[in-house]
């Protein structure tokens, strides 16, 4: 980084100079840190939940909103807010998930 | 006393990031009488090392430094499609389960529980995975 400002955690870019931090951007929006194994907001893991597009800014040349995009990221996040809370398992689901496998072949 | 033959003790190979936790499943898997050829830190060593010591187990931890257990998992099944790989783990989503067996783990084991229950996870399939390394071997 350019300058030597200490950021809070969730921050994407440096507050002072503006510079990209590394980070880890969970698919529902929230900023992590980027060796943490899980998003401090919605929980998922995120090795599967990192967004791996790059961070684009929201706001055009003139500083404006661009709605259009914060519309289409805000549905974006929430489906993703929807659907991860259902997806916990525990080691006897495992069990049951390979012996299902097995089965199969 | 007929040497030739004692059956080879099983290789594993241990790949987890933090020391303690190596330790850990050093202590459990030599308790099961296999014997542990090598340890990595990282996925990159983990693909490594699995070159170079070709061991009958692997078991690899998802979140390290450097390449993911995932990725080195697919790295190792694509070196070796009969490759025994057991990940374990504190990821409990159960898309990352199911993208571990879809690549080929063998078994998905939570590591985040007490050290005998860990030991007893590990032990309740490793008679499988012998009969299957002295089937593949026979």
């Amino acid at each position: 980084m350019s300058c030597s400002h200490s950021n809070s955690p969730g921050y994407a870019f440096c507050g002072t100079c503006g510079e990209l931090l590394p980070h880890a951007r969970c698919r529902c929006g929230f900023v992590a840190a980027v060796h943490d194994a899980y998003c401090g907001r919605c929980g998922a893991a995120l090795v599967m939940a990192a967004d791996a597009t790059p961070q684009r800014a929201v706001m055009d040349g003139d500083h404006r909103y661009d709605l259009e995009r914060l519309a289409a990221q805000a549905a974006e996040e929430n489906k993703f807010l929807e659907t991860t809370h259902k997806a916990r398992v525990t080691q006897d689901d495992i069990r049951k998930l390979l012996a299902k496998r097995r089965k199969k072949f | 006393m007929n040497e030739t033959s004692e059956k080879p003790k099983v290789r594993v190979l241990i790949v987890d990031d933090e020391r303690h936790i190596r330790s850990l499943i050093r202590l459990i898997v030599s308790g099961l009488g296999a014997e542990v050829v090598g340890e990595a830190a990282d996925g990159i060593q983990a693909v490594d090392l699995y070159k170079q010591l070709s061991p009958d187990i692997t078991m690899m931890d998802i979140n390290m430094p450097k390449l993911d257990g995932i990725s080195a998992l697919k790295q190792i099944v694509a070196l070796n499609p009969r490759a025994l790989v057991i990940m374990m783990t504190s990821l409990n989503a159960i898309d990352v389960v199911r993208e571990c067996i879809d690549n080929g783990a063998r078994n998905y084991i939570l590591k985040n529980m007490p050290a005998d229950e860990l030991a007893k996870s590990i032990g309740e399939t490793w008679g499988e995975y012998l009969a299957d390394i002295r089937a593949a071997e026979s």
